[in-house]
């Protein structure tokens, strides 16, 4: 049986991934979608943590599920966030967002 | 009991590639529909890895709610919006150097966990539902609060009233 070794070394190698995305692009949905690697990583690793001991299980389950539910409402506000950004600036860099603010 | 424990190892290694190929083209695709769709595919992949710990609620909820609606809601407004070269900034050793910090701090938090086995026996659903409601109804509200304003806000954009 697989260990929760490897589901930790899953969930870093994941959360590697996404921060090289959210460090080095500009583009604010690819932004939002690197933050969402890391968020699928935090949540693999929360359950990982519940998984060690019967106790901790009901309650894994019910902070993964509110994770998840606060996520999708996350990527909801900020991609109206982009759509109206794009409309209102014709652009998604947050270079050139920032750059014209006031 | 063997063949089963060696289908399960089979099917985590091979969604743990899945997983790691996905994150690795949502992060280096050029394309942002291609790399939202690699999105949904991680997110499928997840919902594997959390039914193979023991939490096939949680998988389905992902499913369902994350992959079904979240990353389909990025896919459609991805493809709403005109595509942008990907612009790269320039700081690729900070960017490394962060990254590696973050995973030796990660790491050595959770390393007490490594040599576990999982716990894979079920939850009572009762039982979770009387956890949320009675212990955690505050972080329920919250979240009920949270999806009411996405759907304003989500109305509003679609009838251009911003």
């Amino acid at each position: 049986m697989v260990t929760l070794f490897w589901y930790v070394v899953v969930a870093l190698l994941l959360t590697g991934i996404g921060l090289y995305g959210l460090l080095t692009r500009r583009n604010i949905i690819r932004m939002l979608i690197s933050i969402e690697v890391i968020f699928n990583a935090a949540l693999l690793l929360l359950l990982v943590m519940a998984s060690m001991s019967a106790a901790y299980k009901p309650t894994g389950v019910v902070l993964g599920l509110l994770a998840i539910s606060l996520a999708s409402a996350e990527v909801g506000v900020v991609v109206s966030i982009a759509i109206l950004m794009f409309r209102l600036k014709r652009s998604l860099d947050v270079y050139e967002i920032m750059e014209s603010r006031g | 009991m063997s063949l089963l424990i060696n289908l399960t190892t089979l099917t985590f290694l091979l969604t743990a590639a899945l997983a790691l190929i996905s994150a690795a083209l949502v992060v280096g695709h050029r394309s942002l529909v291609y790399a939202a769709f690699f999105l949904d595919i991680l997110g499928t992949a997840n919902a594997i890895l959390f039914a193979l710990l023991g939490f096939p609620l949680v998988a389905v909820f992902q499913l369902t709610v994350y992959v079904g609606s979240a990353v389909t809601f990025i896919l459609f407004s991805v493809v709403m919006l005109k595509e942008v070269p990907g612009l790269t900034v320039p700081i690729r050793e900070f960017a490394i150097v962060t990254i590696v910090l973050t995973v030796l701090a990660l790491a050595g938090i959770f390393y007490s966990a490594t040599a576990i086995q999982p716990v894979v026996e079920t939850v009572e659903l009762s039982e979770l539902a009387s956890l949320v409601v009675h212990k955690y109804w505050f972080a329920l509200l919250l979240s009920i609060l949270s999806m009411a304003t996405t759907l304003i806000e989500a109305i509003t954009l679609a009838r251009r009233e911003v």
